[in-house]
């Protein structure tokens, strides 16, 4: 393969710096309104990769309507770019065993549905996952919800 | 016709024996009489009931609730005893009949009573009936305590002696009252999710989604908390937690029907550790079984611990469990971010700070058994969260 070809590859599996959204679960959201840091640690379950959604062509609403419909919960859609997620990377120790430690960023992947996109946390000690959680939390909370559905159950008997 | 009465016999239709400190001089207060008047009540019932059942007969017989009675015959001793004859009026139909049913009668009010002695109620329940044992809600209640009446006294098994005392009346009228809810003192946590318009009150929407109208007759300045309480959901979309404790209406199965009465009613900090921990033993109810990460012994130290050292409004941690059944407290402000892991078996933990300014992340580890060692937690925690200096 070429280098212009492996390039143009590149270009088609990474994204560009626009908005992805995270589909926070109820379980982590504060009752003052804000995200946990937890809420950005991906677990075994997940196979150590953090899931969001490309914005490209979605609003934040539809987003969230798409996961419910895909049977998940979610209390709501925050946002993180991808110049974010280097830069949480970019901050942590770098170890000669993971060499795409500090380098990591968003991926494409379409799996399982299309726009479906990963932040690779595989290798990484507790410790590396919890400071890149944080610095993801911190950019979310404070850009603050993208879109957030109305509480029910208020009405005026 | 004459009237046909058990003068003729020595023994009397019901001898019972009265017990306790008022009846040693073989005597009667008229209170009492008031009780074995209200058991007449129960005979005649229950006999007529019997006559139909015996005789296959759509009614009972003519005259029975005006013509048949229990007369005093004489005070006897032994404590005090009263020997009541059955009489059984001219003018009621199938005499025989009727002291039959009566014979039967005595014996399931006797049956009845044995059974409350030994906690049987399906015994209770099938000599009776839920009706008839409602009504011991009322019969005996001049009854002090320690003091009762034997409807068979004579019997050699104790447990056979039909007493009737505070705990077999309560035993009878708890078995029909059965199902039935029960007033209660209660603290319920949750939201306020409706203000009534029609009558002073408002809902509460517990952290199980329940429901729970509650009911303020007189008091607007709790109405008004209320609408405060609910204000913020309209306003920035959050609802405000509160803490009510009054008297409610609570079914067998320990579901709040209904607040009948507010003592309270307090809006609770954002991250109220109680409130939050209702919240998750709701959310998570594995984390609390006797297997879990706050089962009751945990829970206990993890409160304990948490609340001493934690103790005023702006120092409560946001607290999640999360799905490995991990536990985990958090603090946030502008700047610094906190977590800490908890162990709750090892009991310690290990502390991340994070400054979102330098993008710096620090950890330690620290024991939390004891009080001291929560209060130190408590003291490092607050230091970073004002300044980010910590002593490492």
């Amino acid at each position: 393969m070429s280098d212009e070809s492996t390039k143009q590859n590149e270009h088609a599996t990474q994204v560009k710096d626009e908005l992805h959204y995270r589909q926070i679960s109820p379980a982590w959201i504060t009752s003052e309104g804000t995200v946990s840091m937890q809420a950005f640690r991906p677990t075994s379950k997940d196979k150590r990769k953090l899931s969001l959604a490309s914005s490209d062509g979605l609003t934040a609403e539809d987003s969230l309507i798409n996961h419910i419909a895909r049977g998940n919960k979610s209390g709501g859609v925050v946002g993180v770019s991808n110049m974010e997620v280097e830069m949480a990377f970019s901050d942590l120790e770098p170890r000669p065993e993971v060499p795409t430690l500090c380098t990591r960023t968003i991926v494409r992947d379409n799996d399982p549905f299309d726009g479906h996109e990963i932040v690779d946390f595989t290798e990484l000690t507790k410790k590396e996952c919890q400071t890149v959680a944080s610095a993801l939390s911190s950019a979310s909370n404070d850009r603050g919800w993208l879109f957030r559905p109305a509480r029910t159950g208020i009405s005026s008997s | 016709m004459t009237d046909a009465t058990d003068k003729t016999t020595s023994k009397s239709f019901l001898e019972p024996k009265l017990g306790g400190d008022r009846f040693v001089e073989h005597s009667i207060p008229l209170e009492v009489l008031g009780d074995l008047v209200a058991v007449q009540d129960i005979l005649i019932q229950v006999a007529n009931d019997v006559y139909k059942e015996v005789n296959d007969a759509k009614r009972g017989p003519r005259n029975l609730r005006r013509g048949v009675s229990l007369q005093l015959r004489d005070v006897g001793e032994g404590s005090a005893i009263a020997c009541l004859d059955l009489r059984i009026g001219s003018d009621v139909s199938h005499a025989s009949e009727v002291r039959l049913a009566f014979e039967v009668a005595k014996e399931r009010l006797v049956s009845a009573l044995n059974a409350a002695k030994i906690g049987d109620r399906a015994s209770a329940l099938a000599a009776l009936g839920p009706d008839i044992l409602a009504r011991f809600e009322k019969i005996g209640s001049s009854l002090n305590s320690g003091e009762f009446v034997e409807f068979a006294p004579h019997a050699q098994d104790l447990n056979k002696r039909a007493r009737l005392d505070t705990s077999s009346r309560s035993f009878l009228a708890g078995i029909a009252k059965e199902g039935a809810p029960v007033e209660q003192r209660v603290e319920v946590r949750g939201v306020i999710s409706a203000i009534s318009t029609f009558e002073p009150g408002f809902e509460i929407r517990n952290f199980a989604g329940e429901i729970i109208p509650c009911r303020l007759l007189n008091n607007p300045e709790q109405v008004a908390l209320a609408a405060q309480a609910t204000k913020s959901a309209i306003d920035v979309d959050l609802l405000e937690r509160v803490v009510l404790t009054g008297i409610a209406l609570v079914a067998e199965n320990g579901t709040i029907q209904s607040v009948e009465q507010v003592d309270s009613l307090d809006i609770v900090p954002p991250h109220d550790v109680q409130t939050r921990i209702e919240e998750l033993r709701i959310a998570t109810p594995e984390s609390f079984n006797d297997n879990g990460i706050l089962n009751p012994k945990r829970l206990d130290w993890f409160l304990k611990g948490v609340l001493s050292a934690f103790n005023n409004e702006e120092s409560y941690p946001a607290i999640f469990i999360g799905p490995d059944q991990d536990l985990f407290l958090e603090w946030r402000s502008d700047r610094f971010t906190t977590s800490l892991e908890v162990d709750t078996n090892q009991q310690d933990a290990e502390i991340h700070f994070y400054d979102s300014e330098s993008r710096r992340s620090t950890f330690k580890d620290v024991r939390i058994e004891t009080g001291p060692e929560w209060n130190e937690l408590a003291e490092i925690i607050n230091n970073w969260q004002a300044d980010g200096l910590f002593d490492e």
